[in-house]
């Protein structure tokens, strides 16, 4: 696994060519770790993972630094994403990030409603 | 600029629509119009594509998916196109997509994605028609109508976004969402098959039940105990890797949990609440216990097996379209206590979907395919194999599943009935082929399907007459394009539902099925304890063949693998035995008939409830 917890996740940090997916995946597993493991947020942080899941290889995934909580870690993950849709190589991974940032949205979402109840 | 060039462009556009959901009212209205112009678009690119000119007046079922699928959704799509209550004032299209971005990159907003992706189908349907003046070729079309299956199933997520949450009483709304549902669904599926034309997957014809050379779509909670064992039948017969089965653990995590909120809102309206709720409890343990396992391992379990489309595309499906139909039963007592039935039907299929994923895990596990993520310097690319140890936790927690599933009750209300086959069969007054009979037949040589002669013939794409300039000329009505569905699934048959079939189909199968029965019964000399000859007036006997058949006809498909032969005949040792038990049933003798009596409420209509 690759250690980038010193850098920063700003875009311009991208546009010298490193994986998105690796770093958004880095906040995933942080919002993972956060959450409840059977609520409906984590299960969507899961579904969103999944839609970046490419056949046949083995998810990469770079440290990023500890979150406050876990929608700060998933608000990161989203702007990542929504930021890295225009310009995605494919269109077909363009659509995918998509699928993933409405994943997020509902685990967002859902946070809310459980913030709400408890 | 090339269609591909705008399609791609479009495609931007598209996901940043994808993400961005309504603000407010203005927001709807001005989004609620580029949706139609969306929808005519893409269905306008269907049509040069295909040639099929979809009539909105049509009322088209989406249980027709499987036999007409591209038909199908073009006619959803254009259903879209033209809704019977058009949204407020009707601006001009200059003013409609005023403003819109020069690229994907400067969108803004919402509405502007919108007017960006409007814009580019417009572009790419006048490309496509001076690309394809005359006609398109097979290959050609089939990635065209994959472009507007993916893009329709964006516009039906985002149509979806616009409509409220489930409304009781509005007929209306009701129907804009049952035609969104269906076209996402129909969107999924046609975008399979073009993918399978195109050649990036292989297509999948399982053998063993009577719904196995797809997936089964989940319009309506009814739908949901066949999709839940569609998907187990596929995860013991499929190759998947352990991303596949995560995800179909969290599928199913999410749909019992869902399924459990909409029985404790049904038995709020139900004369067994008791019964109703103590599923609900099971089925939020199984939720509870699944849930714990995909979050647990999702991070830290991979592999570099292939995936399985076929068992991903039923867990989307599933995912997608029935778990967000379920929610929306939560708070309406009376409209989930209609569903229960099928909601008991579900937990119903838990236990065997739960232990074949169980399963499934471990034989991958067992076999070295399966990699976990390890941090310690020791291990290179920071993944290594499992040690005994690594899934302990996973599969006691499916072992817990599996436990909590058969917790539940066992339902005790009827599943509702469909329309009995044999009595639609006999009512059709088909007749059998004359001069036809077990001795006259050659029993070493089965019969060809029926579709085959169809297939046979020069594809209808071909033999459209040559128009010069602007769009294409051309007429095709929908046997053309089954026949371009054909190109996928070829001679692969597919699901009979005998119920659905019309005129001039439901002679054309009934004949393959009687041609074939007669086949069945002198190749493997069996007798009237088996198949009697009054087989034909049972319902029961009639599925368990058809069944049979068309499994038959997946086995011996030239371009399958060696193996499914052999496959089909235990398929054939089960149908025998079960075949034992529904004749014994009848009593019917070989020289006497007897004519099944189905239960008085469920011909007569009297409901169950009374």
């Amino acid at each position: 696994m690759d250690d980038l917890s010193g850098l920063t996740t700003s875009p311009c940090y991208f546009s010298f060519g490193i994986e998105v997916v690796p770093v958004v995946r880095g906040h995933l597993a942080e919002a993972l770790d956060l959450l409840p493991r059977n609520s409906d947020p984590a299960l969507e942080v899961c579904a969103a993972w999944a839609e970046l899941d490419e056949a046949a290889q083995l998810p990469t995934m770079h440290d990023v630094p500890t979150p406050e909580d876990a929608a700060t870690a998933l608000q990161t993950a989203r702007a990542l994403l929504h930021d890295a849709m225009p310009t995605s190589d494919t269109v077909a991974r363009a659509m995918a990030y998509a699928r993933a940032v409405r994943h997020l949205d509902d685990a967002l979402t859902d946070l809310v409603v459980v913030a709400g109840g408890a | 600029m090339s269609y591909d060039a705008h399609i791609a462009r479009a495609f931007r556009y598209a996901a940043t629509a994808l993400v961005e959901r309504p603000r407010d009212d203005v927001d709807r209205e001005a989004r609620a119009w580029l949706h139609r112009d969306a929808a005519v678009l893409l269905t306008e690119i269907g049509t040069v594509a295909t040639g099929f000119h979809p009539n909105h007046r049509e009322r088209v079922r989406v249980e027709e998916l499987a036999r007409h699928p591209v038909r199908v959704m073009l006619t959803h799509l254009n259903a879209l196109a033209h809704p019977h209550d058009p949204p407020g004032d009707h601006p001009a299209p200059s003013q409609r997509w005023a403003g819109r971005p020069d690229h994907p990159s400067a969108v803004t907003t919402a509405v502007g994605a919108w007017r960006g992706l409007v814009v580019e189908l417009l572009q790419a349907r006048h490309a496509l028609a001076e690309e394809v003046d005359r006609r398109p070729s097979p290959e050609r079309a089939w990635a065209v109508i994959g472009d507007v299956a993916a893009l329709a199933e964006t516009l039906a997520t985002t149509m979806s976004d616009l409509l409220p949450p489930e409304p009781p009483d509005h007929k209306r709304l009701s129907t804009a969402r049952t035609i969104t549902t269906s076209l996402a669904v129909e969107a999924r599926e046609v975008t399979r098959l073009a993918t399978i034309a195109a050649g990036d997957t292989e297509p999948v014809t399982a053998v063993g039940g009577p719904r196995v050379t797809g997936i089964v779509t989940v319009p309506r909670p009814s739908r949901l105990p066949d999709a839940v064992t569609n998907l187990a039948h596929l995860l013991t017969l499929e190759q998947a890797s352990v991303p596949d089965l995560l995800a179909v653990t969290r599928v199913l995590a999410q749909t019992s949990r869902a399924t459990a909120q909409a029985l404790t809102s049904a038995a709020e309206a139900s004369g067994i609440p008791d019964h109703l709720t103590a599923t609900a409890t099971a089925l939020n343990d199984h939720a509870d216990h699944l849930a714990a396992a995909v979050t647990t391992h999702q991070t830290v379990l991979g592999s570099i097996t292939p995936s399985s489309p076929l068992l991903i595309a039923q867990a989307r499906e599933i995912g997608a379209v029935a778990v967000p139909g379920l929610r929306t039963l939560h708070g309406r007592p009376t409209a989930a206590e209609a569903a229960s039935p099928h909601l008991l039907a579900y937990a119903e299929t838990l236990p065997t979907v739960t232990a074949a994923l169980r399963r499934e895990i471990a034989t991958l596990d067992a076999r070295g395919l399966v990699l976990v993520r390890d941090r310690s310097e020791t291990v290179e690319h920071g993944w290594r194999r499992t040690t005994p140890d690594d899934l302990q936790a996973l599969t006691a927690r499916l072992d817990n599943a599996v436990t909590a599933a058969r917790t539940a009750p066992p339902p005790i209300l009827a599943t509702p009935t469909v329309a009995i086959p044999a009595i639609r069969v006999a009512a059709a007054r088909v007749r059998r082929p004359a001069g036809r009979s077990a001795v006259g037949k050659t029993p070493s040589d089965p019969p060809r399907p029926a579709r085959d002669a169809q297939l046979l013939r020069p594809h209808p794409l071909a033999q459209r007459p040559a128009t010069h300039g602007g769009a294409p000329g051309y007429e095709a009505d929908g046997a053309e394009l089954d026949a371009l569905v054909d190109q996928v699934l070829g001679t692969r048959p597919r699901p009979i539902n005998w119920a659905r079939l019309e005129e001039p189909e439901l002679t054309e199968q009934w004949e393959a099925l009687d041609t074939w029965v007669r086949w069945l019964v002198t190749r493997y000399c069996l007798d009237h304890r088996e198949i009697p000859p009054c087989w034909a007036e049972h319902g029961d006997l009639i599925e368990e063949l058809s069944a049979l058949h068309t499994a038959h006809q997946a086995a011996y498909d030239p371009t399958g693998p060696a193996t499914r032969p052999s496959e089909w005949h235990q398929v054939l040792a089960n149908t025998r035995a079960r075949l034992q038990l529904w004749v014994a049933r009848t009593g019917c003798r070989l020289s006497e008939h007897r004519a099944p009596v189905p239960p008085a409420w469920a011909t007569t209509g009297e409901h169950a409830d009374a």
